[in-house]
């Protein structure tokens, strides 16, 4: 069989199993290992990927992001830091219709800026805000649905474990990408918020039962005074300061963000008591589930990964669209769709470590800007987290949320919408460069 | 018997993982502080952690594919449970099976790896400045894939005993033995 | 043309192609093997490029061409200082040569003089090494702030690698080990305030823009990698195929070379004109008085060599040899201590 062979049975396979229900992770690493079988004719090498990519993957100072960004958001909303990060939005927002769905995207915005992952994201925000809006009535599938959208935010508003990674592999500054984040991250948010608003008014029975959206005399009134404000604002600001100053203007990686945010939000738990030896237990071992979860998952898709890189399909891939002499525009689009297509199977750091380079050599030819092709890298292998059938962000919300009602199938369709406002602003993205690349233009005017 | 060690093998690895995590946080901390406030930041923390996520993967893995954490999506399987018990028991046996068998593959890959990095001294780290053997994260690979071999095995199990009309056996001795390790640990 | 016979290889690596010895893999190597080959058609290679991290990820490498996962790959021999330590000599003898051509060479003689080079290879992880070559051809102390004497490293906070570590806290500073993909950030944020790095790394990574100026101590550069065959893979090849093999290794050494030299060149010229970089070369006697603060390193390493049955006296005198030989700019002579 060719690599082009396996990789379209190997996709068939998968639908098939994950959808009657074998875990995940075991799937891949059983296609991962039956691909390499037919591809190499040689049981004892798929033992060996099995092995390498489980020994071998995660085993890095960067995948200390996960249980440290994990433990942090856990702490948070221990803390109750999510909550207040979340009325502060809602004290904003609580009048327009659908605000508890805006206040989500808003604070995930500032959450945005003190975490590097989206999982972390998701997981304090499926506990915080999915609750509430079911409390109010909203519909399961727009709540979860509205979380995961969200947390993409995670990683496109600096820091960004993927704008990093990205960095690393085109050699560009990782400050520039940084900064790049930015602009999108603020359309984006924007864009968000219209499309609940258009939900809400267009298609109010697609949010939230009929009674929530009428008017009521006695609704409450979640308008903070200016002290409750401060009160619940100003933990929220020192931990973006420990965790995006401290990789900005201070002293530290992501992954020791990770342990210094989480420090500072167990040291506010503390403060406030809310945290007994037994609850401080049940969050170490909630973070452990969570962190084994997805870093199985991780080295499981990084088997997969290995096995379509065995078959040779990146590499006849690579040499067809090197063949094809194409336009700027075609290849672009090409490379979007490869992006996303990757992106309902396979998790975002090995999308970009097959495609960027393949199409960095591509591209050479016509002196693309590359923080801006970054930027657009980002938004497109994000979209990834949310289609099926693997969809990481939407896996980490399941999992965080525990609840029976709500199954995969729920938040995939809930962030259906949003994974299609992130494509069109995407297109947006690449038609108007200078939203990424404003303020990269200001800093460099400026040096 | 060996069921109730079994489990508390498994309750006990998961609660030292968690427990690891805790350490993990406090010792990069530390080193940021020590780093920033004096200077002197201490050696051999990213080969800490690296060897620390690879070990916490695999005591806790077991542990969550027991108590029903491990990613899937059982809308489909759940129903056909519900509705057709036996099919739904057969599938099961067989996802159990496929997980058998790709940890034994797994520890049959790492099984020589380990004893080679532990009869060729290999260590990670930089002579000199930090280094740490690298026997004991692969010994703990090899021994977190059977303990989720023997996982799913008495998942399988259980499945057979559905088969044959009989009640499961895993869910109450293992929250009885979790919830009894936990309160230990909190003494 | 009819009885061409087509063999599958995979060529593996965790980093991508602007990584100079895979641009050179994919670029020199196996067009000089497609080339050689076709010269008489008798055999034709299909190529998997399984490369940037496709098939497995940085330090990967070597286990990756153990286990058969990929039928040859580039082993970076820098980070494997516990399974193949003989390759580290150079990082033992800082201050002795700036030419990773001459460096690549002697390190292929000493593979080619003593057998323990291969036999580790051979015997340990399954795999036949071809042929090895330079990473770096000379490392720099690149700061934030000026520094124009050696005295101002002391108290200074120092980015390096595990094996370069021991050269700056030599001489006082506080050494921070890092590696290139945090270095950038890290200089930024005041992680560190300088880091040993080479000028293809500094301008490739931008570094010079956080730490604009370079200090020149002749530091000297190192050998990193090797090209290493499957064994059973290799076995299985026909003799015509492995003469091909083993003939374009030249291609890939001269084009690595030329990739870290030209890399050199083009670095300093981007960090000069977008970052302003000033190169500051230190004087005879700082360099002199740099080499003579450092531990005994060549010796403290050739000892453990011997104390694990490795010829380790033998292949530093072998190696000095060899740069004393070529007139290299020594400060040290590591093997005469
Ligand atoms: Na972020
Ligand atoms: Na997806």
């Amino acid at each position: 069989m060719t690599g082009l062979e396996i990789g379209v049975a190997s996709i068939v396979a998968m639908l098939v199993l994950i959808y009657i229900g074998m875990y995940v992770p075991i799937v891949l690493a059983l296609i991962s290992f039956v691909g390499v079988w037919i591809a190499k004719d040689n049981v004892n090498i798929a033992v060996s990927l099995l092995w390498l990519a489980s020994a071998k993957t995660v085993g890095n100072f960067l995948f200390g992001v996960i249980p440290l960004f994990v433990l942090m958001g856990l702490l948070v909303s221990a803390a109750g830091m999510g909550k207040d990060t979340y009325d502060i939005a809602h004290s904003f927002l609580y009048r327009v219709r659908g605000g508890l769905g805006m206040a989500t995207v808003v604070a995930n915005a500032i959450f945005a800026a003190i975490t590097g992952v989206s999982i972390a994201s998701a997981t304090v925000f499926s506990r915080i805000s999915v609750p509430e809006m079911l409390r109010y009535g909203y519909k399961g599938r727009f709540a979860v649905g509205t979380v995961a959208g969200s947390s993409v935010l995670g990683m496109l508003i600096p820091p960004s474990i993927l704008l990093i990674i990205y960095a690393l592999i085109a050699e560009e500054s990782v400050g520039d990408l940084f900064i790049a984040g930015v602009g999108p991250g603020l359309v984006l948010t924007a864009a968000y918020c219209a499309l609940i608003a258009i939900m809400a008014y267009g298609f109010p029975n697609s949010v939230a039962v009929p009674e929530t959206f009428t008017d009521k005399p006695g609704e409450d009134d979640h308008t903070l005074s200016g002290r409750e404000l401060f009160s619940k604002g100003f933990p929220i600001f020192v931990l973006i300061m420990v965790v995006l100053g401290g990789i900005y203007a201070g002293f530290y990686t992501p992954t020791e963000a990770g342990a210094a945010g989480a420090f500072v939000a167990f040291l506010f738990a503390l403060a406030r008591r809310t945290l007994t030896w037994r609850r401080l237990w049940d969050i170490l071992v909630e973070t452990g589930h969570i962190s084994a979860t997805l870093l199985f998952l991780i080295i499981a898709a990084s088997m997969y990964s290995r096995m379509l890189g065995i078959t040779g399909l990146p590499t006849q891939l690579g040499d067809w669209i090197g063949g094809l002499d194409a336009s700027f525009g075609l290849l672009l689009f090409m490379y979007v769709v490869i992006v996303l297509v990757l992106g309902t199977i396979i998790d975002s750091v090995s999308i970009m470590l097959i495609t960027v380079p393949l199409f960095l050599v591509v591209l050479a030819p016509f002196d693309v800007d590359l923080v801006w092709f970054g930027i657009v890298t980002i938004i497109a292998v994000e979209i990834g987290l949310l289609t099926p059938p693997l969809g990481l962000a939407v896996y980490v919300i399941k999992s965080s949320l525990d609840r029976d009602d709500i199954s995969l199938a729920d938040i995939f369709i809930g962030a259906a919408p949003f994974a299609l406002t992130m494509l069109l602003v995407l297109i947006l993205i690449i038609l108007v460069p200078d939203i990424s690349l404003f303020l990269v233009e200001l800093r460099r005017s400026l040096i | 018997m060996l069921r109730r060690l079994f489990d508390l093998i498994v309750v006990v690895a998961n609660g030292a993982a968690s427990g690891w995590i805790f350490v993990m946080m406090a010792l990069i901390t530390t080193d940021i502080f020590l780093r920033f406030v004096f200077g002197a930041p201490i050696s051999g923390v990213t080969e800490i952690v690296e060897i620390s996520i690879v070990i916490i993967v695999y005591l806790q893995l077991t542990h969550t594919l027991k108590v029903g954490r491990m990613t899937r999506s059982d809308a489909l399987y759940s129903t056909i449970l519900r509705r057709f018990p036996p099919v739904g028991h057969v599938m099961g046996i067989i996802f159990s099976l496929a997980g058998i068998g790709l940890m034994v593959a797994i520890v049959k890959g790492g099984w020589p790896k380990w004893i080679q990095a532990y009869e060729g001294g290999h260590f990670i780290g930089n002579a000199g400045v930090f280094t740490f053997p690298e026997w004991p994260q692969r010994l703990i690979l090899v021994i977190g894939c059977s303990m989720l071999a023997i996982q799913f095995a008495l998942m399988a199990l259980d499945n057979i005993r559905g088969l044959m009309g009989k009640p499961p056996l895993e869910h109450e001795e293992a929250v009885d033995v979790e919830v009894a390790v936990i309160e230990e640990a909190l003494k | 043309a009819s009885a061409q016979q087509t063999i599958n290889l995979t060529a593996i690596s965790g980093y991508p192609p602007p990584a100079t010895w895979i641009g050179a893999l994919v670029d020199a190597y196996i067009p000089a093997v497609d080339a050689q080959l076709a010269k008489t058609g008798n055999f034709k290679i299909n190529w998997n490029r399984g490369i940037s991290g496709q098939i497995v990820k940085p330090r990967g490498e070597l286990e990756g061409v153990e286990t058969g996962l990929g039928d040859l790959g580039v082993i970076v021999t820098a980070f494997h200082a516990d399974k193949v330590p003989l390759y580290d000599v150079s990082f033992k003898t800082p201050f002795v040569s700036n030419d990773i051509e001459l460096i690549s060479r002697v390190t292929q003689k000493m593979v080619d003089t003593f057998p323990q080079y291969n036999d580790v290879w051979l015997k340990n992880f399954n795999q036949v090494a071809l042929a090895p070559t330079g990473a770096v051809d000379n490392y720099m102390l690149w700061s934030a702030k000026p520094i124009t004497s050696i005295d101002q490293v002391k108290g200074l906070k120092v980015g390096a690698a595990g094996p370069n570590l021991p050269w700056v806290t030599a001489i006082g500073a506080a050494g921070v080990q890092t590696n290139l993909a945090d270095a950038y950030n890290s200089l930024n944020t005041g992680i560190y305030e300088a880091m040993i790095v080479w000028r293809q790394g500094a301008g490739a990574f931008k570094l010079c823009e956080p730490a604009p100026f370079a200090y020149d101590a002749t530091l000297g550069g190192v050998n990193g990698f090797s090209l290493n065959f499957n064994s059973d893979v290799w076995d299985g090849l026909p003799d015509e195929v492995k003469k091909a093999m083993r003939d374009s290794t030249p291609a890939w050494v001269a084009e690595n070379v030329k990739r870290v030299n030209d890399g050199a060149t083009s670095g300093v010229a981007r960090c000069e004109a977008e970052f302003g970089t000033k190169v500051t070369t230190a004087s005879v006697e700082e360099r002199n008085q740099w080499a003579q603060a450092l531990p005994p390193l060549g010796k403290q390493w050739a000892e453990a060599r011997n104390k694990a049955g490795q010829p380790g006296t033998e292949i530093l005198k072998a190696w000095m040899d060899e740069m004393r030989a070529a007139n290299q700019p020594i400060a040290r002579h590591w093997d005469r201590e």
